[in-house]
């Protein structure tokens, strides 16, 4: 916003972009299928297989990271993520729901699998918000009690579906813990529109979503209209969030962990915050893929259970270290 | 300049404020009375924070309801003590928020929100504590840097709730004083007080306030504040002359 700031912003862009690239290139050259130097560039099994891959990686954690960035501004709390407050298993059902109608009714209805998606992510987020919802005070520990029954009900859905009406239960580990393979050039292009605009929005914002991060009182204080920036940005923090869980399942605890490293580093203004979770979003997913990808070839261990392992224990650290309030 | 008439506001289906008549044109208003009176729930209602359940608060002429939150902005502003941020922003981020309501939808910071940032942390000699983070600067601090938002708004009227609340004596004049020079800047101040000396010191009206309703609208140097004083605490006041004039002092047993 100010000149007061600007001069560290440009250099650590640069700094996190490179490291962004470096840890894309690093990502498409590693796996359990050697490629010799030479190759790099005529491989089909980096340009067709991997690089698409990681870039959708990217792509993922650089937006779970702004959305639950902007959310645990908007609800004023550093424990929400959209896995957590139940958006990522609801629209993981929406999801699976559209593919199971799909077998029965046509081809249609997998292309509404990102609009199914939304739809269930949002019921989830409003059931969760309007449970945990005090008069105007949303409670933290509410909101993340609430959040974990709508990811119980709606996990659970999902692997009824499939179980039932697919009669496997083959399949459901990549809506409930996310999966990354398989993952083509054309699968791309959607999520990351809506992530660009997504983070433009957020970018363009960020001086009302420092404003509200400080609570909804304030922020109309300072001239912020408050309802239309939370609906705004919520709804499309919740679609750009289903368009994800559409092509790759649910992914937990991204949104939890980067932003916290974030404002842990570089302080809370989301003149930095927004850029900064963007690219080490970006990075952290694709260095947790490159490794669920090589620990145990040829076997891929299923990215939202790395993500797990590294996302529980921080945010036991936040709960314990002033979260609460 | 703000009008409230016969207005009734609170909390949903709470009423806390009671047929509320009240103007201010100018100058620097203390705002007194027993804990639960309504004294902040008046100053919630004035930002617009409240549900209005009846009657009238002009703002300059126009219906507080006919604003749009950024219009009002640039018109009047709160702060409060109440205040306890989660997340850690420096001292000069949170001045620069201030200027949020100038900003159209895409930021287009200017050289005139930059000096206006500049004027209000020398106003208030806080030039000092910018680049410091809010949880590691002091409560006396806190409250300055907030203030200093205020001012940087660029506003025309600056609410203040119980602002001098926990500070020493020390803190307390100083900030008693700064809105003193902020009315003196022609920024009209309506400041509610938990120290009932400071509000008679420092304001050039005061008005109490019981049970949601308005007691008594007098100058601050009113013959009629001791009787007043009385009725608003139900408890017997002294007045004692000292070295600055007249002094009135809860008669405490």
């Amino acid at each position: 916003m100010s000149s007061f700031m600007k001069k560290s912003n440009s250099l650590w862009i640069f700094v996190l972009a490179t490291a962004s690239i470096l840890s894309i290139i690093l990502s498409a050259l590693l796996g359990s299928v050697k490629v010799s130097p030479a190759d790099i560039f005529k491989s089909p099994i980096i340009l067709y297989i991997r690089l698409p891959r990681v870039i959708m990686a990217f792509v993922v954690g650089a937006s779970l990271s702004i959305v639950g960035l902007t959310f645990q501004s908007l609800l004023k709390n550093p424990l929400v993520d959209p896995y957590l407050i139940g958006v990522s298993s609801g629209a993981s059902f929406g999801a699976a729901l559209s593919l199971t109608l799909a077998e029965s009714f046509g081809y249609f209805w997998i292309t509404m699998a990102p609009y199914m998606a939304f739809v269930f992510g949002l019921l989830a987020a409003f059931v969760a918000i309007i449970f945990s919802r005090k008069g105007k005070r949303i409670s933290t520990t509410e909101l993340i009690l609430a959040g974990v029954s709508m990811n119980m009900i709606f996990s659970s859905a999902t692997v009824f579906l499939l179980y039932f009406f697919r009669r496997s239960s083959q399949g459901y580990s990549v809506w409930i813990f996310g999966s990354l393979s398989g993952v083509v050039w054309k699968d791309i292009l959607f999520p990351f529109i809506v992530f660009v605009l997504y983070l433009i929005f957020a970018y363009t914002q960020s001086a009302r979503l420092d404003a509200f991060s400080l609570g909804e009182d304030f922020a109309k204080i300072v001239g912020v209209e408050t309802e239309s920036l939370k609906l705004a940005l919520f709804l499309s923090g919740v679609f750009l969030t289903a368009t994800l869980v559409s092509e790759v399942g649910s992914i937990g605890f991204v949104g939890l962990i980067v932003p916290h490293m974030v404002r842990m580093i570089f302080g809370p203004s989301h003149r930095h915050s927004v850029l900064y979770s963007s690219l080490m979003g970006g990075s952290f997913l694709v260095l947790v893929d490159l490794f669920s990808r090589i620990v145990a070839p040829p076997l891929e261990v299923p990215i939202g259970i790395v993500t797990s392992f590294v996302g529980v224990p921080v945010f036991l650290y936040i709960m314990k270290s002033g979260g609460k309030r | 300049m703000i009008k409230l008439v016969d207005f009734f506001a609170g909390y949903g289906s709470t009423v806390v404020l009671k047929d509320i008549n009240f103007e201010v044109k100018e100058g620097f208003v203390g705002i007194i009375g027993p804990n639960g009176a309504g004294k902040s729930t008046l100053m919630k209602a004035i930002a617009s924070l409240v549900d209005i359940h009846k009657g009238n608060l002009y703002v300059y002429g126009k219906e507080i309801r006919e604003y749009r939150r950024k219009e009002l902005s640039k018109i009047l502003t709160l702060v409060s003590q109440d205040f306890f941020p989660i997340y850690d922003y420096t001292a000069r981020e949170l001045v620069e928020m201030g200027r949020i309501a100038h900003q159209n939808f895409l930021p287009n910071w200017t050289k005139e929100d930059e000096k206006q940032v500049e004027k209000a942390i020398s106003t208030l000699g806080i030039k000092q504590l910018e680049k410091r983070r809010y949880s590691q600067i002091s409560s006396g601090e806190k409250r300055l840097v907030m203030l200093a938002r205020a001012l940087a708004q660029n506003v025309k009227i600056i609410l203040v709730d119980e602002l001098e609340l926990h500070l020493d004596p020390k803190h307390k004049m100083t900030i008693a004083s700064y809105l003193k020079k902020i009315s003196k800047m022609g920024i009209i101040v309506i400041a509610v007080f938990h120290d009932i000396d400071l509000a008679l010191s420092y304001s050039d009206r005061i008005v109490g306030i019981k049970g949601g309703k308005i007691l008594f609208d007098l100058s601050a140097r009113s013959e009629d504040l001791k009787r007043n004083l009385q009725e608003l605490y139900n408890i017997d006041f002294v007045e004692i002359n000292g070295p600055g004039g007249k002094k009135i002092f809860p008669l405490y047993k």
